[in-house]
């Protein structure tokens, strides 16, 4: 089953990064393809995506649980489809030790040795360029299409949950670091 | 504007202007085919990749009688006196040859599609199995150079099952998706392989690089060039606006396919326009426009290559919605279609029955009362089979399902007393496995489309249970008039003699073959053929 894990490290705090993720209005249209979105409460969300399959392009609808909510460092949370047969989990890891503790066990794919290596580059744990200070922030998720079709349908997404982390992850380090930026602006 | 000199130019890339270039090529002409879209393969691509070629050289060692006359006697009895006999004769006897050229020199991978019937098998000259050809899947990464792997156009319609006909046959056919290779369809999905019309169209492209055919992707044919009545090549310009004059010292091949993808002109020369492209968004009617610019003789024929489809809300493809077949769905057994008033209107087990009803025009009451359709099924036919994509058992929000007849009505808008009449009418005969009033499953055709363990009729079970319906809307994929051609696909002038230099293969010509009689792999047949026999002509070789 796909599974994709992406990594970034900001030069601003932890709680700057939380304080600007945890709306998710905030990042919504980060998303690739995000159509809409709906918050049901404060722990449910509907999503809806446009996904690029090869060549054709599909609309879906799932819904969004958060599972885990540990201000300002960890957000987990499972999917579900609501107009295909797959389901997911994923998480959001902010600063400290953005390594496999937030990730559920079982599962050492070669994503989570390579998510592992990462994180560990990220704190210098490894003979390594020397990387950006400040906070990290780590984006982790797998989905499942199931029923007959599921095979095939989790060969089409690998490819393009791997475009739309990094997509994200990218986006999401220019947002809030042109939020620090703004911030430091208007306080000097 | 740079003027550069060829023997022959062709317009189009499908496989009539691939399957060109390569008889080109082979006999050492300067050749240049352009393609105004960003991949080769043009609707062809986009095909099930079935070819249609009666007598040809597998059917015999297989066990398969054929003849030219039988094949001949066929379409002459259901072609409705519309074909032209030198033309069809011509496709007759030469198209075997094309294909034995393709597998034997150029090894395209073309195998025989054992009991793959005739639409009308059971008519005079027709054959229960071995005319309809097909392919092996192919992979772009190990036949093509990198340059050109991510220039073979997919079809939306195949792109998820890269698998031949042949082996879907051998896991059981189209009624059985539930027992297919699926993870090692992922593992070829994953290696970008290609089924299809697709593959066909690979191994062409294969052939065509090995040969140093050029090919100019994003170069659009604008304008025939004349001299003194005679077509001598053809204006273009490029994707960065750059135009060009390219010379064909011998002549033009327009193989541009049909206007299926034009609404404009399906609603100048088509009784029924509501329809939707399903084949390449570039086939667009432009070789149609030039041919007509230089005075071409046009035939109308019967509207479009119809196929009935559904729409899964929010699926796109080339940027428009996509369109799914619904060919094999509505002659499972367990499922009906109904029309508006709640009725059934045809034998939904041979899609052109579907087809030429759901475009019917009703001068009496002057509408199309069977343009809204919709294909009702029960709860067996939603475990058993697949709808597209959607796996057996599956039941996605988008699709409208009650536990009633008259629950399924009030939802989809239909009279519910008269749906629940129609099922209660199809019900009483189909317990016993027959359709009296519209012969479900009575072709072989028919029977070969539904499901094979369903007995004594594979087309008919009797409804019940819960139900499910969803909308049914007419694809076009390909155009049947068009440009007037002779038995080497030269273009005949509306005065009635032939332009020298312009030849057409494929659907921008008209249906000159068929007349008004179709077999799935026909397009396709005529396109490889003509796309042949024109090189011939033109090159003053061969034996047409």
């Amino acid at each position: 089953m796909p599974e994709v894990a992406c990594q970034r490290t900001i030069p601003v705090s932890e709680q700057e990064i939380w304080d600007y993720v945890k709306d998710m209005d905030n990042w919504a249209q980060f998303i690739m393809g995000h159509q809409a979105h709906e918050l049901l409460d404060d722990k449910h969300s509907v999503w809806t995506v446009k996904g690029e399959l090869g060549v054709l392009a599909r609309t879906v609808v799932f819904e969004v649980d958060i599972t885990e909510w540990i201000e300002p460092s960890r957000v987990r949370f499972t999917i579900t489809g609501k107009t295909e047969q797959f389901d997911g989990e994923g998480s959001f890891l902010i600063g400290g030790q953005p390594d496999l503790a937030g990730l559920p066990p079982k599962r050492r794919g070669w994503f989570r040795r390579l998510f592992a290596r990462l994180s560990r580059r990220s704190r210098g744990d490894e003979r390594a360029p020397a990387p950006e200070s400040g906070t990290s922030f780590a984006c982790w998720l797998r989905m499942d299409a199931r029923g007959m079709t599921g095979p095939v349908v989790n060969a089409m997404i690998e490819p393009l949950m791997s475009r739309a982390a990094d997509d994200l992850a990218e986006k999401l380090r220019g947002a809030i670091l042109a939020r620090a930026g703004e911030a430091e602006s208007a306080a000097s | 504007m740079s003027n550069e000199t060829y023997d022959i130019v062709i317009v189009g890339s499908g496989g009539g202007g691939l399957t060109a270039a390569l008889a080109a090529a082979e006999r050492g002409a300067r050749v240049v085919v352009v393609e105004a879209g960003e991949r080769v393969g043009g609707t062809f691509a986009y095909s099930a990749g079935l070819v249609w070629v009666p007598n040809n050289h597998f059917m015999a060692p297989a066990g398969y009688q054929d003849s030219e006359e039988e094949a001949l006697a066929h379409i002459r009895l259901l072609g409705g006196g519309r074909h032209d006999e030198d033309v069809l004769r011509t496709f007759i006897r030469r198209a075997p040859g094309v294909i034995r050229w393709l597998v034997e020199d150029l090894h395209i991978p073309i195998e025989l599609l054992g009991g793959y019937p005739d639409y009308y098998s059971d008519r005079e000259g027709g054959k229960e199995g071995g005319r309809h050809l097909s392919c092996r899947t192919f992979s772009p990464r190990d036949e093509l150079p990198a340059e050109w792997q991510a220039r073979l156009a997919n079809s939306p319609h195949f792109a998820g099952l890269p698998a031949s006909w042949l082996e879907i046959q051998e896991w059981g056919g189209l009624a059985s998706m539930a027992s297919w290779d699926w993870n090692e369809m992922a593992r070829r999905l994953v290696a970008d392989h290609r089924s299809m019309g697709s593959a066909i169209m690979g191994y062409l492209l294969a052939a065509c690089v090995k040969r140093g055919v050029e090919i100019r992707l994003v170069t659009k044919a604008t304008e025939l060039v004349t001299s003194a009545g005679a077509v001598t090549g053809v204006r273009v310009a490029s994707g960065d606006g750059t135009e060009a004059t390219l010379s064909a010292s011998r002549g033009v091949l327009l193989a541009t396919g049909g206007y299926d993808s034009n609404d404009a002109m399906k609603r100048r020369y088509d009784q029924f326009t509501n329809t939707h492209g399903i084949g390449s968004p570039h086939v667009d009617g432009s070789g149609l426009v030039m041919a007509l610019e230089i005075g071409a003789a046009f035939q109308v024929f019967d509207g479009q290559l119809t196929t009935p489809t559904f729409q899964i809300p929010g699926e796109e493809a080339d940027g428009r919605p996509l369109y799914r077949s619904a060919v094999r769905e509505p002659a499972y057994p367990g499922g009906i279609v109904v029309n508006a008033a709640g009725h059934r209107f045809c034998d939904e087990s041979f899609y052109r029955s579907l087809c030429h009803e759901m475009a019917r025009y009703d001068v009496r009451a002057q509408n199309y009362p069977n343009e809204t359709a919709y294909f009702v099924f029960d709860q067996e036919w939603k475990d058993r089979y697949a709808l597209g994509p959607v796996s057996p058992g599956e039941v996605p929000s988008w699709l409208v399902n009650a536990d009633s007849a008259a629950g399924l009505a009030e939802k989809i808008g239909v009279d519910p007393a008269a749906l629940e009449r129609t099922i209660a009418r199809y019900n009483a005969d189909a317990v016993n496995g027959e359709d009296p009033e519209f012969g479900r499953g009575s072709t072989k055709y028919g029977r070969n489309t539904g499901d094979r363990a369903v007995t004594p009729n594979p087309c008919v079970r009797a409804l019940s249970g819960w139900l499910y319906a969803i909308r049914l809307h007419l694809g076009s994929s390909g155009t049947n008039s068009g440009v007037v051609f002779d038995e080497a696909g030269q273009v005949v002038h509306v005065r009635g003699h032939r332009i020298p230099g312009l030849f057409v293969a494929g659907n921008v010509g008209a249906n000159l073959i068929e007349g008004l009689w179709y077999n799935s792999g026909v397009s396709n047949a005529k396109a490889l053929t003509f796309g042949y026999l024109a090189v011939e002509r033109l090159l003053g070789v061969g034996a047409s």
